[in-house]
Formats: structure tokens, sequence, C-alpha cells
């Protein structure tokens, strides 16, 4: 292991510690909460504690093991406890966000918001043309949005809000610090997802590009879990139809303007930083995103009452007026990055693929590079390699993709890993077109 | 870094614009809170509220004995004891519902004429009851027609059941 890669992953140990107790903190608060429900609390919990036992016994195995294999039993154990910690916040927020209503319409509420989030999630994978993130990854953040940053949130603002109006005279002053406070908080418990991605995850994490992806995959997760929560509360107050307008504004108007647009300006931060040779430049481009998303969060909370709703059928118009023109400018910001991220990628990308091809290396062909420099041209090849072509082609082109890609961060001094890695790749990728044959 | 250190920069000049774009959106929330909440209006007075009753709308008094917690269905209102405040002073009372929505108000006016009995909470437009939550009541001293100081405040919480 290098010592950038050492320092990285002492960080993402350090983050995820004291995430952990924020996290321990925040059930403890839940748990004094929600005390009248101990008992569907503890039933729902015991997947959860089965989990953590897993881990425990898997975790202690580790230790009987020679180093070579402990670190596959460390990882299962790692996984399971993961996994874990997620099922029981997932209960807490389950309790905490949609008890108002009741389970009933606590279920159809998520049911109705799954569709469309999975069509978000579709879009934001979509993003990256050359290399699409793991899903696996993106589903991670997705996790993390829903239930990780919203425990780490709720007992934060809270605590805030309470003391704001024991203190403050109540009305666009206090409106603006509760803003604030809602910016501030949620954002960084939605970055920090894409912060570890970016310190442990480095091998997927290429440029800005990637962070976008992974920024927008958390914000969309955490806009999951806040329309049920808020389609619950107001169904208990209004009826189920307050409760569909709430489904639309979340996740049909609002989908990709509101949360998804600024965690993906915090992984645009830190995408950039990824590229960026020194430790001041990073930590800028870092801050850089992170304070985007506060702010924007901030403008959309504290200054909505700019934009009152009239009545009748021109609210209607008005309220998507008013998504485009308050959100808006900020997801415009977003495509800029993203577009001029995609450029940067796609030119590079035909330059290291031509320079491999006349490598003589064997790993791409001269005739190769137009076909793997565009994303339809790759797919018009995979169609016509016939059903069983399709995939084996999808996987010879990932590789070669994937190595184009090493071999840039390679040039550009990005890379931990060591050359004989590059060199493995090459000849997976020989493999994979041997036994295409 | 090696190759072409150059092709990233515009990328990075970009994100910092958004930097710099967020610290004017931060400076203009900032003056907001200034010009809501300006510095250096304590006074040091303090106004004192009886407590929040149990309201009779069509009697239009208070009821029973002071109360943290009421139910949906049961209308309340604080009473302040307006002497208490110096008279001279501009004074208004409010109270907010959960979604911070003013939902009753006494005022504004001088401390030494203001005779409200009671301040009640009113229904929202088309309800029949009150929404569940915490509702915050504030005694707020006026200047220039904005309210600068809390003079009194209590908070109660209305059940969900």
């Amino acid at each position: 292991m290098s010592t950038r890669q050492r320092g990285r992953y002492q960080l993402a140990l350090l983050l995820a510690g004291v995430l952990f107790l924020a996290l321990v903190a925040s059930s403890a608060l839940d748990y004094l909460s929600l005390d009248q429900i101990p008992n569907r609390g503890a039933l729902l919990g015991l997947p959860a504690v089965a989990l953590v036992a897993g881990a425990t016994w898997v975790g202690l195995r580790a230790f009987q093991h020679q180093p070579a294999d402990r670190r596959r039993y460390e990882l299962w154990a790692g996984t399971l406890f993961a996994l874990a910690l997620l099922l029981w916040l997932l209960v807490l927020d389950v309790f905490v966000f949609t008890q108002e209503a009741g389970p009933q319409v606590a279920a159809l509420s998520a049911l109705a918001c799954l569709p469309p989030t999975a069509f978000g999630l579709w879009v934001v994978h979509r993003l990256d043309r050359e290399e699409k993130e793991p899903w696996r990854l993106v589903l991670v953040a997705t996790a993390w949005g829903a239930i990780v940053a919203t425990s780490l949130v709720i007992w934060a603002e809270s605590l805030f809000q309470s003391w704001a109006i024991n203190s403050l005279v109540p009305g666009p002053g206090l409106d603006a610090t509760n803003a604030f406070s809602a910016g501030l908080f949620e954002e960084l418990a939605k970055g920090v997802a894409v912060l570890l991605l970016y310190l442990v995850m480095r091998d997927q994490f290429h440029d800005v590009v990637d962070g976008i992806v992974y920024g927008a995959a958390v914000g969309l997760g955490f806009n999951f879990m806040e329309s049920i929560g808020y389609m619950t509360y107001l169904d208990s107050l209004f009826g189920p139809t307050a409760a569909g307008f709430q489904w639309y504004h979340r996740q049909v108007l609002d989908l990709f303007f509101g949360h998804a647009t600024y965690t993906a300006l915090v992984g645009a931060g830190i995408g950039i930083a990824r590229q960026l040779p020194g430790r001041r430049q990073q930590a800028l481009a870092i801050a850089c995103g992170w304070l985007g998303a506060i702010a924007a969060h901030f403008a959309w909370d504290a200054w909505l009452t700019f934009f009152p709703l009239g009545t009748g059928a021109i609210t209607l118009i008005q309220v998507h007026l008013r998504v485009l023109a308050m959100n808006g400018p900020f997801t415009a910001v977003v495509l800029v990055l993203l577009v001029m991220g995609r450029r940067i990628e796609g030119r590079n990308l035909v330059r290291q693929l031509a320079l491999e091809a006349d490598s003589g290396a064997g790993a791409v062909r001269p005739e190769e590079v137009s076909v793997l420099a565009s994303p339809a041209r790759r797919l018009r090849a995979r169609l016509a390699a016939g059903p069983r072509g399709y995939f084996r082609l999808g996987r010879l082109q990932r590789a070669q993709i994937a190595l184009a890609l090493e071999r840039w961060h390679r040039e550009r001094d990005e890379l931990d890993l060591p050359q004989e890695a590059e060199q493995e790749l090459r000849g997976r990728i020989l493999q994979l077109r041997s036994a295409g044959g | 870094m090696s190759g072409r250190p150059d092709e990233i920069l515009p990328l990075y000049r970009a994100i910092k614009l958004v930097g710099a774009l967020a610290i004017v959106i931060f400076l203009a929330g900032g003056l907001e809170f200034l010009s809501f909440e300006p510095p250096g209006q304590a006074t040091g007075a303090v106004a004192r509220i009886q407590g929040v009753y149990a309201y009779d709308s069509d009697s239009k008094s208070v009821t029973g004995r002071p109360a943290g917690h009421f139910s949906r269905g049961q209308p309340f209102a604080a009473v302040v004891d307006w002497s208490s405040i110096p008279s001279g002073t501009e004074v208004a009372a409010r109270w907010f519902d959960s979604f911070g929505e003013v939902v009753g108000q006494a005022g504004p006016g001088d401390a030494g004429t203001m005779t409200e009995a009671a301040v009640p909470v009113a229904l929202p437009k088309g309800l029949k009851q009150n929404i569940p939550g915490t509702y915050l009541f504030v005694v707020e001293r006026i200047s220039h027609g904005q309210p600068v100081e809390v003079l009194a405040r209590r908070l109660v919480e209305v059940e969900r059941t």
C-alpha cells in the first residue's frame, strides 16, 4: 500500500469513526423519543442484531486464518456490520419519518416514490457515457442518502432549531437561520458519502463526471426518504390530495432540481479535486463544491417566501416557475460542469486509446479506436455481435476503456496502482479477446 | 502533475466561481438576517405571560388552569399581563403554528393601551381542528413597524390525537 493510499484510508477510517459515534447518539435519541413503540422497534431490529452477531462470528474467524485469507474474512465481517447498521437505521427512519400516518400510508408513499427515484437513478447512471459507475456503488450512495444522511441530520437540525426558536425573533431572520441549518447539516451529511467514496474507491472515482453521478445518487436517496416523511405527515393533516401534491413536487418536479442538484455540486467539487495536483487546490475545490451545495439549499429554503403562490389554476404554473427560477440556475451549473468534464474525459479517452493502439501491445487495435471513442458506435458494435456476443463485447469494451482511463491517470500522476496493474489489465483484455474468438 | 496540467484548470476555475457565488449568497442571507434581527436592540424589558389556557370562543374568555399541551379540537389562548411592559413601548403578540404561519395576533400598539384579555389561536382556513405540533407564542417589541426584540415567549404542544 502506498503512502498516499494509507493516508486516505486513515482519513476515511477517522471519518467513519466520527460518523459511527454520531449515529449511535442519534439512535439513542431516537430510542428515547420513540419509547411508545419499543416492541415493534425491537422486532424489526432483530435482523440487524442477527447481522451484528454474524459479523462478530466472521470477524473472530478472521483471527484463525493466515494473513492471506484474513483480509477476505475481515471484508465479510465489515460488510455484514455495515448492512446491520444500515438496516437498524432504516428501522429507525421508518418510525421517525412515517409514524404520523401509520404503516399503510407509509408503504403506499414508498411505493409511489420508488418508480420516479428509480428513473432518476437510471438517468444519473447514464450521465457518464464513457465508463459507467458500478451499480453497487451508485446504490450504496443512494442508500447512504436515504438512510444514513437522514439519520445524521434529524437530531442536529432539531436541536439547532430548538435553540433558534428560543433565541431569535420569529420571522424572516429565524427562517433564514433555520434554512442555513438545513443547508449546512443536510449537505454535510450527504456529501460525506461522496467524500468517503473518493477516499476509498479511488479506482472507481475518475473525475468530475463520476463525482456528479455519485453526488446526484446520494441526493436522490435523501429525496426519496424525505418525500415519504413529508407525504405521510401531510396525509395525516390534510388527506391524500396534499400527499399527492407533495409527491408530484418532490418526485417529479423537484427530482433533479433539489437534493440531486445540491449533492451533485458537492460531488463536482470532489471530482475536480481528484485531478488536481496540490493539497491546497484539492481542499479549495472540495470546499467550493460544498459551499455551493449549502448555498443552493439555503437559497431555496430561505427565499421560497419571496415567490408566494396565488390561488386557482395559476398556482400550478407558479409552482413550476418557482422551481425553475430558484433551483434551475444551480442545476444549470451542474450541467455545465458535467459537459466540461465529459469533453475532457472524451478527448483524453480518444488520445489514450490511440496511444495504446500505437504501442502494438494488442489490447486496443487501431481499427477499434474510433468505435471505442463513441458510445453510439460501441452500442452498434455490441448489437452487431448478436445476443451472445453483446455481453462479451461489452466486457471487452469496458476493460479497454478502463485501460485508457488508467493510462490517462498515470500520465497525470494520479494513480496509486503500480505499473504492473496496467499490464494485468492488458492481459485481461487479451484473454477476453481470445475467449471471444 | 505531468502531462497536460492545464486541462483541468477551466473546471477548477468554474468550481471556484461556484464557491464565490456561494459566498455572495451567504452574504445576502447574512444581510437579511441582520435586517430582521438587528443587533443592539435588547432593552432588557420583559413581558409576563400569565399562561396559556383553554379558550371558549363564544364567551371569548379563557377557562381552567394554564397548560402546556392541548388536543387538536381544543381552542386555546395566551393571557398576557400588559402592565408588565413599560407604557410607551410599542408591542405585539403573535401565535405561530408548527409551519411557522401566524395563527393569532394582538396589536401592534402601545403596551399601555393594549386591552386584549386573551390572544387566541385561530383555526387555519378550511380546517376544523388545529394543526398538531409545537406552537410558539411571542410578545414582541416593535420598532419602525418591525418586530425587533422578543419580550416573552411560550411554547405549547398540540397533540396529534
